[in-house]
């Protein structure tokens, strides 16, 4: 028995007896507060037999979304909780039932809590209000003297009734303009660690993910791309490929070759086979060291865009009174543990795409553009994602996907191999940074902020994203008002460095390197003047940044700051990152030379708290994948290619490496909603490299660390 | 080519020099072992041969021609779950989930070796299964779980 | 080793019955290797030992080594691995896909015991190594002939597969250069 979070057909859903269906739609505050307006029509249905399905709006990729969202609308509903199933919704329907406004389905950044809270409350809160009336009815009551109680209404008689056997009846009634709510200090979901609800499909491999998809008269399809960006398809030689048993068909498009074949492996192995001349096109020179020198480049460009400017510019600042650091990390892939891959059937008055997608809409999009049909006629269907990371939230596998289901007029699964996806990645952008300080009489004084690098909404697709207002500060998320710190003089800066290699969103996006610039050259600044760490950040923290207080104290407290076990030394981080706040400090000691980590404790203010016990694992991940690339992982780029191709030399955090993450919640019940995916990968590479400074003395500025350690660039 | 898979025999006609994991996913449709690199790099095609893990990425059908496979649709009893599952479950390790199989079958093949392991043992036998979500803490809590469970039914 | 020595017995048998029966005398003994040759054609010897295919799995620590460039195998692989389940075999299968980055195959695919270390041993360390049976797992140079003329993992070395590259000599001439150096009394380089 195959669970899935899409197993359940829309049609089938709705032609369910006794389906009840609550239309929501997002608020225009919280549809403008992320840029994109809401996606959906129906949350909630509840079967004859009680079994409540809810549709959640975004993508299961691990980050327990199917379960917080889940709690969040069954807590109004007073739902049964065991009876509560999750369904990822479809794109065609979020799209029917917005505004004029909307743009796009999205899972991504730390957004789906802080967003879908409030809607979500309000569908649960409306369904049980028409559950409620259609029991009053049924009984002739007043509606207000009956009580809910998870999942059945209540009679002061003493008679009762389940929302399923209620739930026909409610499906008639028009949705009250105002629902009753719960008081929140009656949750009994909310707040609580219920466990995930995809943990058996998870443990016995019955979790159907895009990979799993099985069509019936299904081919396998991989294939290959030209290794150099942008290039195309010259001549392609391919009898030894068709010659391989199994095989079907060599497609050859502009950028890419297809093979298609029974099975996967025969079509992975024909594309090996193949013999094919690209054109390599303008970008066969690029090489890590052009990269390198174009940053550095960018680090002294003349016009550079400001974010923040208050007090002095930097450039009056007395030569004797400032420390300069330059800064840089290198570019790097999602590698999400399921390989890309999109299974796609065209029939003539329908198209159906199974695939883990971040951006549902655009898969939608892309399908009807590719098939000539009608967006009502497109059916996405979201399994789960094999992990995200922000790699999914890009298109270009999907595309390739449907041309070949075009091509060919079968359903067939398009599957790429890791190499493929580590070559042709939409990668974090590599990045410089110059950190300069102003230090006078031992205190700091003045900060600025330059860095340097491509701007992924110049990139993404669709361009209109490019229009935003934040596009331009995109690179320089967490330099801004997010930034705990207030000084005298503050500068931030922003330099465009164009260059012709793919990026895109990465778990935290920029920061994951103004969390690692900002918070290592701090602490280059506490050592020069002598001060401890956590005090040299104690004092600079605004007042109108008071959560950061807490924050730091708890993670410096439960961390025992000052107190290593004897060989360990410490670092910490501060960072705020979609509305939600991590302090990190970490205790490692370094064996041959190189840091081994024994012990990250992390404190976290994400606001309130759906699952707790999700919060934790969050962190926890974040930290440690923020960790894995922060050590040893980098891309390199000869000819025109990435050099790196899978684990062996594109090396991921492994479990000997990977120490367990003490996580405590600051409880701040009242604050905005806070993102929590991707909160805790900023801090962790700052406080590692602060940690190894304490032990070594040596600052690496550039990483990944191993190789920085290793030959002596730190 | 015939072998046992989980109990049951089967034929398949893949070429010999097919990997068992493609066979596995595409010839009898068990897509509970997953493909994560190819290379024996991640773990995540871990399945048992003949009681022993192995990846079935970078083992030809061949080698198991007359052999027994055991893979996580086989590795619960036919009502309930095996006591690693559970503690798995109890430790809510899965993220995203894609490296649980393997990692759970090398975590059996660790427990039939040593019934009641150190985190070091943990960390050497699982090294090689790779997790992008990083659950490792809670990959070894579940392992320290699974161990008492089994130790308890004893 | 065991087919050339055969090989030898028969052609001195041979040699032996074409002889006159009236005239019936010992063989002249072989003619004595030069120490010199010896020691060169143990030099030779060491130079196979230190490739990556031989001292891979002869490391001087608790890790075997792996790839061309002999770096510690990754994911934190020991001599201790097979005891926690991860069995040499978990990887490196029987007949294996034979493929670039796939680990090497071959059924018997095992670490020697860890006194047997190639690795950072100088050409005299060796020779001294290999004279010494508690560092050769018993062998004597006759058995430890036999090792390096036919042992399957020796023999997987210079058929490594995956584009990985072999040592510096053939196998025949390493089998060879190995005999001259018993057949020259097995003398050691100065250190």
């Amino acid at each position: 028995m195959r669970s899935s979070p899409q197993s359940l057909s829309r049609r089938g859903f709705l032609a369910g007896l006794g389906v009840l269906l609550v239309a929501v739609h997002l608020p225009p505050a919280e549809a403008a507060a992320v840029g994109s307006p809401s996606p959906l029509s129906a949350f909630v249905g509840i079967a004859a037999d009680g079994t409540t399905t809810i549709l959640s709006p975004s993508s299961e990729m691990g980050q327990g979304v199917c379960t917080a969202l889940a709690q969040l609308l069954a807590e109004e509903l007073d739902a049964d909780w065991s009876l509560v199933r999750v369904v990822t919704t479809e794109g065609p329907e979020f799209r029917r039932s917005l505004g004029p406004g909307y743009t796009m389905q999205v899972t991504g950044g730390s957004t789906s809590v802080p967003v879908w809270s409030e809607p979500l409350r309000a569908a649960g809160a409306s369904a049980r209000d028409r559950l409620v009336r259609a029991a009053a009815a049924r009984w002739g009551a007043p509606a207000a003297s009956l009580t809910t109680d998870a999942g059945v209404v209540h009679h002061p008689d003493g008679r009762s009734a389940t929302y399923g056997e209620l739930a026909l009846e409610a499906s008639k009634l028009r949705a009250s303009r105002n629902p009753p709510r719960k008081p929140r200090t009656v949750d009994r979901l909310v707040g609580t660690s219920v466990p995930r609800n995809d943990l058996v499909a998870k443990v016995t491999g019955a979790a159907t993910f895009g990979v799993d998809i099985r069509i019936p008269g299904m081919l396998r399809a991989c294939s290959v791309a030209c290794p150099v960006f942008g290039g195309r398809v010259g001549a392609v030689e391919d009898a030894a490929a068709r010659a391989i048993p199994g095989v079907r068909d060599v497609l050859v498009f502009e950028d890419f070759v297809a093979v298609v074949a029974d099975t996967w492996w025969p079509a992975k192995r024909a594309v090996e086979a193949l013999k094919i001349t690209w054109e390599e096109g303008a970008n066969a020179g690029l090489d890590s060291a052009g990269v390198s020198a174009a940053l550095r480049a960018g680090l002294d460009a003349e016009r550079p865009f400001v974010g923040r400017s208050e007090g002095r510019s930097p450039a009056l600042w007395p030569a004797e009174e400032v420390l300069s650091a330059d800064y840089e990390v290198p570019y790097l892939d999602h590698a999400p543990m399921e390989p890309l891959n999109c299974t796609v059937h065209i029939q003539p008055d329908r198209c159906d795409v199974w695939v883990g997608t971040q951006v549902q809409t655009m898969v939608l999009q892309a399908a009807a553009k590719a098939t000539g049909l009608r967006e009502e006629q497109v059916f996405v269907h979201t399994p789960y994602l094999g992990g995200g990371f922000g790699r999914r939230g890009n298109n270009d596998w999907v595309e390739q996907a449907l041309a070949i289901a075009v091509r060919l007029q079968k359903p067939v699964q398009l599957l790429w191999t890791r190499e493929e996806g580590i070559r042709h990645g939409f990668y974090r952008p590599a990045f410089a940074g110059r950190l300069r300080a102003r230090v006078a009489a031992g205190e700091v004084r003045g900060l600025h902020v330059r860095v340097a690098g491509d701007n992924i909404l110049h990139r993404y697709r669709p361009r209109l994203l490019q229009g935003l207002p934040l596009a331009k500060a995109l690179p320089m998320e967490g330099l801004l008002e997010s930034s705990p710190y207030g000084f005298d003089d503050v500068r931030m800066e922003g330099v465009l460095v164009d260059l012709p290699v793919p990026i895109g969103f990465w778990r935290s996006v920029s920061h994951s390197y103004t969390a690692f610039f900002v918070e290592s050259f701090l602490d280059e600044v506490a050592a020069k003047i002598g001060v401890d760490s956590v005090a040299l950040r104690r004092g600079l923290i605004r007042d109108s940044h008071a959560r950061f207080r807490a924050v730091l104290e708890l993670a410096v407290e439960k961390g025992a700051w000052g107190k290593p076990e004897a060989g360990r030394f410490q670092g910490v981080a501060l960072h705020e990152s979609f509305g939600s706040i991590c302090a990190q400090v970490v205790e490692l000691s370094m064996v041959g030379g190189l840091p081994k980590v024994h012990r990250i404790t992390a404190a976290v203010d994400c606001g309130p708290v759906v699952n707790p016990d999700l919060v934790r694992a969050q962190i926890m991940g974040g930290a440690l994948f923020g960790l894995s690339e922060a050590l040893g992982a980098r891309l390199d780029f000869k000819a025109g290619r990435v050099v790196q191709g899978n684990f062996h030399d594109y090396p991921l955090l492994r479990m000997k490496d990977a120490p367990n993450v003490e996580v405590h919640i600051v409880e701040n019940p009242t604050a905005p909603v806070g993102g929590i995916g991707e909160i805790g990968t900023p801090p962790i590479a700052p406080a590692v490299c602060n940690a190894i400074f304490a032990a070594t003395g040596r600052r690496v500025r550039s990483l990944p660390i191993l190789p920085a350690l290793a030959g002596g660039k730190a | 080519m015939k072998f046992t898979v989980n109990g049951k025999a089967v034929e398949v006609s893949a070429t010999p020099d097919t990997p068992l994991l493609w066979v596995l996913r595409d010839h009898l449709d068990l897509t509970g072992t997953k493909f994560g690199c190819g290379l024996a790099q991640c773990g995540a095609c871990t399945v048992h041969l003949d009681g022993r893990a192995i990846r079935s990425c970078v083992t030809p059908v061949v080698e198991v021609q007359g052999r027994t496979v055991r893979t996580i649709e086989g590795l619960a009893p036919e009502q309930g779950l095996h006591p690693v599952q559970t503690a798995w479950i109890e430790a809510g390790a899965p993220q995203c989930g894609y490296c649980q199989s393997g990692q759970i079958m090398s975590a059996v093949a660790l427990l039939a070796a040593v019934p009641d392991p150190t985190d070091a043992d943990i960390d050497a036998a699982l090294s090689p299964n790779l997790c992008r979500c990083a659950t490792y803490p809670r990959i070894r809590d579940a392992v320290h779980r699974a161990a008492a469970r089994m130790r308890d039914a004893r | 080793m065991r087919a050339d020595l055969l090989g030898l017995a028969l052609a001195w048998v041979s040699s032996a019955s074409a002889a006159p029966p009236s005239a019936p005398v010992a063989p002249p003994p072989p003619p004595p290797v030069p120490v010199e040759e010896g020691i060169a054609a143990f030099r030779a010897v060491a130079s196979v030992l230190q490739s990556p295919r031989c001292q891979n799995c002869h490391p001087a620590g608790n890790a075997p080594l792996q790839t061309d460039a002999s770096v510690p195998h990754s994911m934190g692989i020991t001599r201790d691995s097979p005891r926690v389940g991860l069995d040499c075999a978990t990887c490196h299968r029987e007949v294996g896909l034979g493929l670039p980055l796939v680990p090497p195959a071959n059924p018997q695919w095992h670490l020697p015991p860890a006194v047997q270390v190639f690795e950072g041993r100088t050409p005299a360390e060796l020779c001294a190594q290999l004279k010494d049976p508690a560092q050769t797992g018993g062998r004597d140079l006759a058995a430890l002939q036999e090792h390096v003329a036919g042992d399957p993992l020796v023999l997987y070395g210079w058929d490594p597969g995956g584009g990985r590259s072999v040592p510096p000599l053939s196998h025949a001439t390493f089998v060879a250069r190995f005999r001259t150096w018993v057949e020259a009394g097995a003398p050691c380089p100065s250190p």
